[in-house]
C-alpha cells in the first residue's frame, strides 16, 4: 500500500525522458498512455459496462440471425432480410462502440477526467427502435 | 458473473447458428465451432480473471488488460459479417 502511494504521489518524467516501465504490456501502453492506474473497482465496473454492451451486441446478432431462421413465412423476403442485416449491422456498431467507449472510460479515469457519454445508447435506442416497428408492422398486418 | 453471462451468451448464439446448418450445409458449422470455442475460452479462464482481480482490489493496483475486450469486439464484429453475408445468400 505505502509503496503504491509513494508511486502515485511521485512526479512524472521530466520532458524528454522515455517513461518508466510501469509493468503494463506493451498492447495497454499502447491504448492506454498516460496518467494513473485508477482506482481497480473503476477498472473492473467499467469492464462489466463493456460486457454488458457486448452481450447486447450479440442478442441483437442473435436476434437478427433468428429472425432470418425462424420468421420465414411472417416477413417478405426484401423486408426480412433488410430487418436482418439491419439488427446484425447495429449489433457491430453496438459491439465496436463498446470497445471505443471501454478506452474512452479507461483513458478519463487514468487522467482523472469525467466519464464520456455512451454515444451508442442513443443509437442503440434509435435503431432498436426502427426495428421494432418494421417487425411490429408486419406481424400486425398478418 | 459478467464474464459467465458473456460465455452463456456466445453459446446462445452457437445455438442460434446451428438453427441455419441444414440450409447452409458444414461451412456454416466454423461459426459455431468458432463460438463456441470462444465460450469455452471466456469459461476456463473465468478462476485466473476472478483471482487478478481480488488481488487487484486488495494491493488497490489492478491494471487494464485490453486483450479481452480486443477479442470478443473482433469476434463479435467478425460474427456479424459472417451472418450479414449468411442472410444476403440466403435462399
Amino acid at each position: 500500500m505505502g509503496q503504491v502511494s509513494q508511486q502515485r504521489a511521485s512526479p512524472g518524467p521530466p520532458e524528454g525522458e522515455q517513461p518508466p516501465v510501469d509493468g503494463r504490456g506493451r498492447l495497454a501502453r499502447l491504448l492506454l498512455p498516460g496518467g494513473e492506474e485508477p482506482d481497480p473497482r473503476v477498472t473492473l465496473a467499467n469492464e462489466r459496462t463493456f460486457l454488458a454492451w457486448i452481450r447486447t451486441a450479440m442478442a441483437l446478432l442473435a436476434g437478427g440471425i433468428a429472425l432470418e431462421a425462424f420468421a420465414v413465412d411472417v416477413f417478405d423476403e426484401p423486408a426480412r432480410k433488410a430487418v436482418a442485416v439491419m439488427l446484425i449491422a447495429l449489433g457491430m456498431l453496438v459491439s465496436g462502440g463498446a470497445f471505443v467507449r471501454w478506452v474512452g472510460v479507461e483513458r478519463a479515469a487514468r487522467e482523472h477526467q469525467p466519464i464520456p457519454v455512451p454515444l451508442i445508447a442513443p443509437v442503440l435506442g434509435l435503431g432498436g427502435a426502427l426495428g421494432a416497428v418494421v417487425v411490429g408492422y408486419y406481424i400486425l398486418r398478418g | 458473473m459478467a464474464w459467465s453471462r458473456t460465455w452463456l451468451a456466445l453459446l446462445v448464439v452457437t445455438a442460434v447458428f446451428l438453427r441455419w446448418s441444414p440450409h447452409y450445409g458444414p461451412g456454416l458449422l466454423v461459426l459455431p465451432v468458432v463460438t463456441t470455442g470462444a465460450a469455452l475460452l471466456v469459461a476456463l479462464t473465468q478462476r485466473r480473471r476472478a483471482r487478478r482481480g481480488v488481488h487487484g482490489i486488495r494491493a488497490e493496483r489492478l491494471t487494464a488488460d485490453p486483450v479481452g475486450p480486443i477479442l470478443l469486439t473482433a469476434l463479435t464484429i467478425a460474427v456479424g459479417a459472417a451472418g450479414i453475408g449468411f442472410v444476403i445468400a440466403a435462399p
